[in-house]
């Protein structure tokens, strides 16, 4: 260790470049580490919310929609779902607004409803607004961490019954949220409920929201959903579509129909590629770090055949020899490795994911440094003394 | 010490089968100073490496303190080749890299552990003998020739060999450095090292105990 040492400190220059490109080679992939595993924290985040057999189903209205086609298919949306409701397949209805994740981004789903600030004693924080009916948490299959949803009617005191998220629940410094009342304009809601999350996107943690039974909003658009029995997907859409024709045969308003399940992979695709664009610089960076330092170190293990052999005469074994190329190797990796460590105590705050993800790097530059010297160490391990030392 | 019974070397390539040895026997006794001497191709280096354990023959055995070499596993050449065996070539072989005090601590970092504190007192007491106590912190390519070789003989006798093999050791050096390198090489072997040199020098070989002469890889 101390003689390997020796050696690479006596001939500086030599190393000089690898340990710069290793250097750089484990700062980089210590960024894309983290980064990878912050978006994967994120998407393990509690409040994935199960999408599987439902519908998102709805119409759309053109510009040239009457005041009147407007109210007719308003109604009319309520009887195709009640008609819906009948069909033997249809589990559960569920109607409610900005409740359904995957339809916009989070930043939409924070604007869609004009929310105010929440005020709670002396704290002051921003909640999205989402709308539901009692169905929304069994379609959603909503965890809830304490209490229940909440049933379709004012409570006793004359308050409405709300449930809140647990980011909502934490900003509120509430250790327990049942029963806790909200102030809202001059009236109050009760906390029936609070769920483990609902989150938005796949790859975004739940955000601070407040779930308000929608029979209290009166005139508000909808998104209903509609769970089904597995495998009736087919089925299900061409009756929608039949009722649609049937019951809101305007020109100006079409059938929204979207297949959750499909959104949601759509969503989960596009963060992991995105991921995968970031991480692609990075893998080639690494693959030429690596053609390179093993390209160097045999170009010096070659160079240096006679000085093996030597070792060899003076009584080294082959492990020995196979040993100190690696060993050199492995210990300008180490180097290399400190200013990334100092750079990350810098840069990151101490918590898991931080020190998994550099536990990581360092992990893969040691394999890498390992790797790289394996087969100059194994061609030295093989050299002929006689040969090698042999007077030209 | 060294016993050499029927050795036969071949070298072998695609085109061409070379004889470096044929039929080679020979004898060391404890304490000589052997010279083997010949034309350039004779095979004075190929037998010198096969002693050194450094090549093995194509046929024969190679018996060294009685104890047959043919078998014997890489850890055990190791072992022989640091603690019985000591190598001094034509080229010298310092390791760039490693400063006087370092080359010649070399082969105990491969031998039995001795603590570090005498270690040092070895290496130091060693190029006293070679008269380069003021040389430590040089590296090779800050020294003469001469210099070199001496490190070399220093860096042979660390680990207290009972064979030096030296593989023309004055090739490189004027006649005056050969001389006093091989002074350096009587002495070691009055305080009893056995000695193998091979040599072009006739008058450097008749200062030795035997010459043995080789020809196209045969004893003459
Ligand atoms: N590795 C080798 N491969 C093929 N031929 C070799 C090899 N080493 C030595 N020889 C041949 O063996 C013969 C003896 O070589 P060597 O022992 O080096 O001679 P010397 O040391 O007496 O000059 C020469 O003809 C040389 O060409
Ligand atoms: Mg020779």
């Amino acid at each position: 260790m101390k003689h390997i040492l020796k050696i690479i400190w006596n001939q500086k220059r030599n190393y000089y470049w690898i340990f710069m490109e290793q250097v750089l080679v484990t700062i980089i992939l210590m960024l894309s580490a983290v980064s990878v595993l912050e978006s994967y924290k994120k998407y393990k985040t509690p409040g994935m919310l199960n999408v599987e057999n439902t519908f998102v189903v709805g119409y759309l209205s053109g510009n040239s929609a009457t005041q009147e086609e407007m109210g007719n298919s308003l109604k009319s949306m309520n009887i195709l779902l009640e008609n819906m409701k009948k069909l033997p397949y249809v589990k559960t209805i569920t109607r409610g607004f900005n409740l359904a994740p995957y339809q916009r981004d989070n930043e939409l789903y924070a604007s869609q409803v004009p929310s105010d600030s929440i005020r709670i004693d002396d704290k002051r924080f921003m909640a999205i607004y989402k709308f539901s009916d009692e169905f929304g948490a069994s379609v959603l299959n909503v965890e809830m961490e304490e209490g229940t949803w909440f049933e379709n009617r004012a409570l006793p005191d004359g308050s409405l019954p709300v449930v809140i998220t647990r980011q909502f629940a934490s900003k509120a410094g509430w250790t327990t949220s049942v029963g806790k009342k909200i102030p809202f304009g001059s009236r109050f809601f009760t906390v029936t409920g609070v769920a483990a999350g609902l989150k938005q996107v796949p790859f975004e943690p739940s955000p601070i929201a407040i779930v308000i039974p929608s029979f209290a909003m009166g005139g508000m658009p909808f998104e209903n959903m509609v769970k089904i029995e597995t495998g009736m997907e087919r089925e299900f859409i061409e009756a929608f579509s039949k009722e649609f024709q049937r019951l809101i045969p305007y020109e100006s308003m079409e059938p929204f129909l979207n297949y959750m399940p499909s959104l949601k992979s759509m969503w989960t695709s596009q963060s992991v590629l995105s991921v995968i664009l970031q991480g692609i610089p990075t893998l080639f960076l690494f693959i030429f770090a690596f053609i390179g330092t093993f390209g160097l170190y045999w170009m010096m293990s070659q160079k240096r055949m006679k000085e093996y052999a030597l070792r060899i005469a003076l009584g080294s074994t082959k492990s020995k020899l196979i040993g100190i190329v690696i060993g050199e190797s492995l210990l300008i990796t180490c180097m290399a490795i400190l200013p990334a460590l100092a750079l990350s105590l810098f840069i990151y705050e101490y918590n898991a994911v931080h020190v998994i993800a550099v536990s990581i790097t360092i992990f893969v530059m040691l394999l890498f440094a390992i790797v790289s010297a394996w087969y100059p160490a194994w061609k030295v391990s093989r050299v002929n003394p006689a040969e090698a030392l042999q007077y030209e | 010490m060294i016993k050499i019974e029927n050795i036969t070397k071949i070298f072998r390539t695609k085109e061409v089968e070379t004889t470096a040895l044929d039929r080679i026997n020979l004898q060391v006794a404890q304490g000589e100073f052997v010279s083997i001497m010949g034309p350039s191709g004779c095979g004075k280096s190929t037998l010198l490496n096969i002693m050194g354990l450094l090549d093995q023959p194509t046929e024969g055995a190679l018996l060294i303190n009685d104890t047959a070499v043919s078998g014997m596993k890489d850890k055990q050449l190791a072992h022989f080749r640091n603690q019985t065996l000591g190598f001094i070539f034509q080229s010298f072989h310092l390791i760039p890299a490693l400063n006087v005090f370092d080359n010649v601590e070399l082969p105990m970092l491969y031998g039995k552990n001795i603590s570090t504190k005498e270690q040092r007192q070895r290496v130091l007491e060693v190029l006293e003998k070679v008269e380069l106590s003021h040389r430590l912190k040089h590296f090779p390519t800050q020294l003469s020739g001469g210099q070199c070789q001496r490190v070399a003989i220093a860096r042979a006798l660390v680990s207290k060999p009972e064979v030096i093999l030296a593989d023309e050791p004055t090739g490189n050096l004027d006649s005056k450095m050969g001389i006093e390198i091989l002074e350096l090489l009587l002495t070691l072997n009055k305080e009893g090292t056995t000695i193998v040199m091979v040599t072009h020098d006739e008058r450097i070989a008749q200062q030795t105990h035997r010459i043995v002469r080789l020809l196209d890889g045969k004893i003459q």
